[in-house]
């Protein structure tokens, strides 16, 4: 039943194309690489359909039929079309929160999709020291882990953390900095 | 009467030795119960340098105990989901990742909830959850992998202790590493509280972009498309906190956009010479580790 699931799943990905809208102007490219010859210009929200993606690009094609190659962060998902980008998703939740009260009525009234775990689940929660013994049984050794990438072949690399920077400062140029840099 | 002479005793032990023995579930802390002397009084300096130090930053022991009493409280709200090699399946991952990290050595656990909702979970010390809800709708392992190696990059800067340890944390820290899981009353309702202000409330949003900063990159240390995280990210971006099934999750969180964007400014060309691979299907995991 589950891995009927799965297997729909999987396949609805692969078959169908999932439209997208660009965030901003963006530029087509016949490979996935940034000095690729630009096929196409897309303004911000004009529509394309996603046929895969592969790392920090994703294949489109465009409204004018159009096929190549745009950066997967240019792109957001058709149905986010008209939802907030930057606001707070939960205004009445963030002002709960700065009250110190944990709660916000808004999501009690909801009752479409399914329902998952809630703050009344949480609230109502008693400690279940038996579970969480079986949860421990399923712990595995680091050698295991290492012993899953190796016939996975995961080839672990050496990456430094990303630096914060202030949301308001210019972002630096692409590719300055080389993956592997700034140890971490 | 009895507690207060519990608490005592407890306090006592954690102000002279700094740590009892440090053990639990099977494994031990590197770095913990190295304190010798055991039949010598400390001295007065050392004792208040051991007090100040309980009242500042809580033991690796005491991390993981609270840890344990987070997970205990979580799986009495939701039990785990009972296929035991989907179980496996996300530990063997989620070990794979941990063990790119500072704290390998951590005791990771990890945990598939038996719920229909799209939601992810840490606790202090190293136990991870993600609801079925949220497995099912997984495109890649590299996503899944984005999702586990975010909520390790909580536990790696200690956001939700950090986040409750104001709270009457030293009245309970002795308490911790000496009562058994989810048998002290003090200690359940210091979790309660604990709980419900981390998992229901949620924690700082800059705690939340950090935890994205640091998934993109544990997930490409472990070999993985680094764009697995911001992949998940964009599928939020088009759900809505009216669907019941992620409202915990975007209740909790800053908006997807607003973690795209900045996942976006920092990775830039970065990322783009990593090999973008994908990992297996999860289907064929699922076969592998069994039912």
């Amino acid at each position: 039943m589950r891995a009927h699931a799965f297997a729909l799943l999987l396949v609805a990905c692969a078959a169908q194309a999932e439209p997208a809208l660009s965030n901003r102007a963006t530029d087509v490219l016949a490979q996935p690489q940034s000095d690729a010859a630009r096929l196409a210009a897309l303004a911000e929200s004009d529509k394309v359909e996603v046929l895969r993606r592969s790392g920090a690009w994703s294949e489109v094609r465009t409204g004018a039929g159009k096929t190549g190659w745009v950066r997967m962060m240019h792109l957001k998902p058709a149905s986010a079309e008209g939802k907030p980008d930057v606001a707070a998703p939960n205004p009445a939740g963030a002002l709960a929160k700065l009250l110190g009260a944990g709660r916000s009525g808004n999501t009690a009234t909801v009752t479409t999709g399914v329902r998952g775990l809630q703050e009344e689940d949480l609230q109502n929660a008693r400690s279940n020291p038996v579970e969480f013994q079986k949860m421990q049984k399923y712990t595995v050794s680091t050698e295991a882990g290492q012993a899953f990438a190796r016939r996975s072949s995961l080839a672990p690399a050496q990456i430094g953390y990303l630096e914060e920077r202030a949301p308001a400062s210019a972002p630096a140029r692409g590719g300055e900095m080389a993956p592997g840099m700034g140890g971490g | 009467m009895r507690t207060i002479a519990k608490i005592t005793i407890a306090l006592a032990l954690v102000l002279a030795s700094g740590a009892a023995a440090a053990q639990f579930g099977g494994f031990t802390i590197p770095g913990l119960g190295r304190s010798a002397d055991k039949g010598k009084a400390p001295d007065l300096g050392s004792l208040l340098g051991n007090l100040g130090k309980a009242l500042k930053e809580p033991t690796a022991q005491e991390e993981v105990a609270l840890g344990q009493e987070f997970a205990a409280t979580l799986l009495g709200a939701k039990p785990l989901l009972n296929k035991p090699g989907v179980q496996r399946y996300v530990n063997t991952l989620g070990r794979w990742l941990a063990s790119q990290t500072e704290r390998p050595d951590l005791p990771w656990t990890f945990g598939v909830l038996d719920d229909g909702g799209y939601n992810a979970f840490a606790t202090p010390g190293g136990y991870v959850f993600v609801t079925k809800g949220l497995l099912d709708r997984m495109r890649s392992e590299a996503e899944l992998a984005g999702v586990l190696a975010h909520e390790i990059g909580h536990v790696l800067k200690k956001h939700h202790l950090n986040a409750v340890k104001a709270s009457g944390w030293t009245g309970i820290a002795g308490e911790l590493v000496s009562a058994k899981t989810g048998d002290n009353a003090q200690v359940n309702e210091f979790v309660k509280g604990a709980v419900l202000k981390v998992f229901a409330s949620g924690l700082d949003q800059d705690d939340e972009f950090e935890a994205d900063r640091l998934g993109v990159v544990i997930a490409a240390r472990a070999g993985y498309d680094p764009f697995g995280l911001p992949a998940v990210l964009q599928v939020l971006q088009g759900e809505s906190g009216q669907d019941a099934s992620f409202a915990l999750m975007f209740k909790t969180h800053p908006a997807p956009a607003e973690r795209v964007n900045r996942l976006d400014a920092l990775m830039q060309g970065r990322f783009d010479g990593l090999p973008a691979n994908p990992g297996r299907p999860i289907k064929e995991r699922l076969k592998e580790f069994g039912r």
